[in-house]
């Protein structure tokens, strides 16, 4: 295997990056266990491909671009389209999440709408940071980024009611 | 409006925060960890999980097992178990053969059931299914003994009860990655088709109406080889062409040529107005939307007389150029018996929307002249930026993460298969090629033809092997209508 990293960085950047996919994965496993698999898999892929960035902010995309990836594919695949639906959506143990109405609001939104509040919202990624991570349109995720929080807003009204 | 944006600042994300990855150790472990043992141990158990779902819709007993959270409880509680630990030790292997097996369950109606899987208009293979690991098939073999199989050679994992052990010992030596013996070894029936699937690469090694590619010269040491093989009236020409395969080592101290003793009027095979040609049909199986509709295929027009591409993808792409930029020499195949290896590289253009990307694929020639060829979006090619072709146009930059937004995946990933097959029938002496393409049977078969003159399929009834108690009307009325461009 062609291993440039040095494990010092490597781990440095588990540190600082794996929470953060974590979640871009989650947006779309909607499941823990998946989402860390999907996780433990772009870090395989990193350590594979050990890519050289000029900039950090590019591991950073590189990364959470990967992870989308997988985590797409990983839901598009045969096995995950056909099996029932287990409910683990959040850590075992960490019932807070549920009761943050917000959280479970963001939860209930299609994966791709997810993602854009995640990166918008959490990451502090722009727009434009965004359509580059994603490899969508910037008009499309300004799109998205709208429509997330018209449903949202529909999901708060609906509940009030 | 403002409350949502302010929750969205405030709580959401103190929300999210708490969603961390909760064991970074593990991932530190893969830095010593070598990847391919890490990405072995994977494969292994995704296989075991899809193989087990796979073989439950297979065999029939429950065409939707996959929606029962008992099955899908114990499943996931094994690949857990299967987790926890990085080795692959034998035990793992056995316990991971075990489970197959043990979902591996065989009714007396899986015909019926796998009506709806029919997947080809030939009857041999009835039912097929593939992730991004398995490719399970059923089969029958034209009588009423119905089986189905669901192979993984490369890993051990292995159903062999049915095989005759010499079978078995050479499956193992032809180190194939899936085998499919549509044939029922326990009441003698017809062995009609032996097919050789390469499961990494979703290719199609051989398709094999006879022993021909599985009489290893290991077989032909044991004089007795043939007197086991299955009895009945559709194994006699294997016999008799395996038993003259001994003589012939016997007499002549070394294996005879391949063909040797290849007799076409005696092998149950479609040559009947052919003479001595061969007739390969390629199915292009990819991931089975539904259950009950089978793979949704999506066939691309030939891109040239002896290239056909086909495609998963749901938005069907043109095939816009192919041309072969290299072909290599042909030698044994590294994994096949018999089997004739030639490795060219070629390149394909692709055209998705606005984008061409840019392909390249292996070929595979057997000894008996056929060929199959295909290509796939492996992970690799289309994960990483510098082996996936960006978009011609692009300004050429090759920094990687300047390539992240360019990457030829959208539209495709991991899922969409993009399958070449070339159809050089004859390796003439000289080694070069004939092509005769034979336009496709349906949306998702595609016949070819070595004869020089027949470059057209078949009437149906020639290309029926050996029609069993089922009329070749009865056969069409169960042809799925496809989806085609």
């Amino acid at each position: 295997m062609l291993m440039r990293i040095e494990k010092q960085e490597f781990e440095e950047v588990i540190q600082k990056y794996s929470d953060v996919m974590l979640r871009c994965a989650f947006a779309y496993c909607e499941n823990v266990a998946d989402a860390e698999d999907v996780v433990q898999e772009a870090f395989i892929r990193y350590l594979k491909k050990s890519p050289h960035f000029r900039e950090e902010e590019h591991r950073k995309a590189w990364l959470l671009r990967v992870v989308i990836n997988l985590a797409k594919n990983l839901r598009r695949s045969f096995w995950q389209r056909n099996k029932s639906e287990l409910s683990e959506d959040i850590p075992a143990g960490d019932n807070s999440l549920r009761k943050c109405e917000i959280w479970s609001a963001v939860q209930a939104l299609p994966a791709k709408y997810k993602l854009v509040i995640e990166l918008y919202y959490h990451e502090g990624y722009t727009i434009e940071e965004i359509a580059a991570i994603t490899g969508s349109k910037r008009s499309t995720v300004g799109l998205r980024l709208t429509k997330a929080k018209e449903l949202l807003k529909n999901i708060y009204e609906e509940e009030s009611v | 409006m403002k409350d949502l944006e302010i929750d969205l600042k405030t709580e959401y994300t103190a929300a999210a925060d708490r969603l961390i990855f909760r064991n970074k150790e593990r991932l530190l472990d893969l830095y010593d960890e070598p990847v391919h043992t890490r990405a072995r141990r994977a494969g292994i158990i995704r296989f075991a999980a899809i193989a087990a779902a796979a073989a439950l819709l297979l065999s029939g007993t429950t065409a939707f097992a996959m929606s029962n959270p008992k099955v899908m409880s114990e499943l996931r509680a094994l690949i857990d178990r299967h987790t926890t630990d990085l080795d692959i030790t034998d035990e793992k292997k056995d316990e991971l053969e075990d489970l197959i097996g043990y979902w591996h369950v065989q009714t007396p109606d899986i015909a019926s059931k796998l009506e709806n899987l029919r997947s080809n208009s030939y009857g041999e293979v009835i039912g097929g299914l593939h992730t991004g690991d398995l490719f399970g098939v059923a089969a029958k073999d034209g009588s009423s003994n119905e089986r189905g199989y669901v192979y993984r050679y490369d890993y051990g994992l292995t159903h062999k009860e049915d095989l005759l052990p010499e079978e078995a010992a050479a499956i193992e030596q032809s180190s194939a990655d899936i085998l499919l013996l549509p044939v029922d070894q326990k009441t003698g029936s017809k062995r009609s088709w032996v097919y050789v699937f390469d499961f990494e690469g979703m290719r199609i090694l051989g398709k094999y109406n006879d022993y021909l590619g599985f009489v290893t010269n290991e077989m032909l040491e044991d004089p007795e080889y043939a007197e086991r093989m299955p009895d009945g009236e559709c194994c006699e020409p294997y016999k008799e062409f395996v038993q003259n395969r001994i003589n012939y080592k016997k007499e002549h101290g070394e294996a005879p040529p391949i063909d040797k003793f290849y007799d076409v009027n005696k092998v149950e095979c479609p040559t009947e107005g052919y003479d001595n040609v061969s007739f390969l049909l390629c199915q292009f199986p990819t991931e089975m939307d539904d259950p009950i509709e089978g793979p949704q295929l999506r066939f691309v027009p030939p891109v040239s007389n002896d290239v056909t591409a086909v495609s998963s993808d749901p938005e069907v792409f043109e095939v816009k150029e192919f041309y072969f930029s290299e072909y290599g020499d042909i030698h044994p195949h590294p994994k096949l018996e018999g089997v004739n290896h030639k490795v060219g590289t070629a390149t394909i253009t692709v055209k998705d929307g606005g984008n061409t990307y840019l392909f390249e694929f292996r070929m595979y020639i057997d000894r008996n002249s056929y060929m199959q060829t295909s290509t796939w979006l492996n992970e690799d090619e289309y994960m990483d930026t510098d082996s996936a072709k960006v978009p011609s146009g692009d300004s050429g930059d090759d920094n990687a993460e300047e390539d992240i937004s360019k990457r030829p995946t959208e539209g495709y990933d991991k899922d969409v298969q993009l399958t070449l097959c070339q159809f050089p029938i004859r390796v003439n002496d000289d080694q070069t090629l004939d092509y005769h393409y034979v336009p496709p049977v349906s949306n998702d078969v595609t016949a070819i033809s070595s004869d020089p003159i027949r470059r057209y399929p078949p009437s149906p009834k020639l290309r029926r092997c050996k029609p069993q108690g089922r009329t070749l009307h009865d056969h069409g009325k169960r042809r799925r209508k496809r989806i085609s461009i």
